[in-house]
């Protein structure tokens, strides 16, 4: 399985996605820099945390128009795997393989601290690992991460089953408390309909070696080892 | 020469948190008839020739706001020299 990491001007967890591919899974991975136009062949494409292009005027507003979007987006539409973690999901709202918009946090804080998830669904390639509405605890590092829908837009993610984690408190309940960013419907991550494209503001790749603290990330990087691996 | 100037705030029904709590510092101040303070953000830029609406809206749609959050106002005038 090989995996391609982009890397936008202003990425910064680009190395740690890398760390769990290479170093924990044992996986082909790569950068790819934004400036190229053919992704290398991967089975997945991650868009790493960070500030790209510095979060200048909007996070993830210029990303969108980087040479490798294209080849992204063409990947995604023929069922690629692709991943989106904080910055990366605030890029794959911005260039339409998400729907909905992140915002700033309602506290106006950058809250860096764990939080606890719920796993909505395990129908994903990125979730079949996890057991259905259990709790995990991941970190997040983020200021604009209100996931924020209109009303026809959040019917229809739930039709669809594409709300993938929420934010609750550790015994699993949705409580504004839990919800510390402010997020719609307490959604920490979505999907797109096919299930190939997940983003989430949390960064699983913080917590996949249990010397930083948790291993609750690994199962989603084990859950996409598993979906190419033969039955 | 023309300049454009674009405002961008966010849609009605979307919480501006920055609004809100600049709205609270205002009343502090004593300003308790300010409702419905809106943050939002400028950009301005010149061109050659007076540009089309279309286009204005093209730039507002592709980059220069997220239409799913955000709205955008733009007010054109002539540059003299």
């Amino acid at each position: 399985m090989n995996a391609n990491v982009i890397r936008f001007p202003g990425s910064n967890c680009d190395e740690d996605v890398l760390n769990v591919l290479k170093n924990v899974l044992n996986l082909d991975a790569e950068f790819i820099w934004h400036d190229e136009t053919k992704l290398k062949n991967p089975h997945l494409v991650v868009l790493p945390g960070g500030f790209s292009y510095g979060d200048y005027w909007r996070a993830g507003a210029m990303a969108k128009i980087s040479p490798i979007v294209p080849a992204i987006k063409e990947f995604a539409k023929e069922g690629g795997l692709v991943l989106g973690i904080c910055n990366g999901f605030q890029i794959l709202t911005e260039i339409g393989l998400l729907p909905g918009a992140l915002l700033k946090n309602k506290n106006q804080q950058f809250i860096c601290d764990w939080v606890n998830l719920r796993v909505e669904n395990t129908k994903t390639p990125f979730t079949t690992l996890y057991k259905q509405d259990s709790v995990v605890r991941i970190p997040i590092a983020h200021s604009e991460g209100r996931y924020y829908i209109d009303e026809a837009g959040l019917e229809t993610l739930k039709k669809q089953n594409q709300i993938v984690f929420r934010y609750c408190n550790p015994a699993g309940k949705l409580t504004e408390e839990s919800n510390v960013n402010g997020s719609l419907d307490s959604i920490a991550g979505i999907c797109n309909p096919a299930g190939n494209v997940l983003g989430l503001m949390p960064h699983p790749e913080r917590c996949s070696e249990a010397i930083l603290g948790g291993i609750d990330g690994l199962p989603l990087f084990q859950s996409i080892v598993k979906t190419f691996q033969p039955a | 020469m023309w300049r454009v100037k674009a405002t961008v705030q966010l849609k009605e029904g979307v919480l501006d948190v920055q609004g809100r709590a600049l709205e609270a510092a205002l009343k502090h101040l004593g300003y308790e008839e300010v409702e419905d303070v809106k943050i939002g953000k400028q950009v301005e830029f010149v061109t050659k020739e007076k540009p089309p609406t279309e286009k204005l809206k093209e730039m507002g749609d592709k980059l220069l706001a997220n239409p799913t959050i955000e709205t955008i106002n733009f007010s054109v005038s002539e540059v003299k020299s």
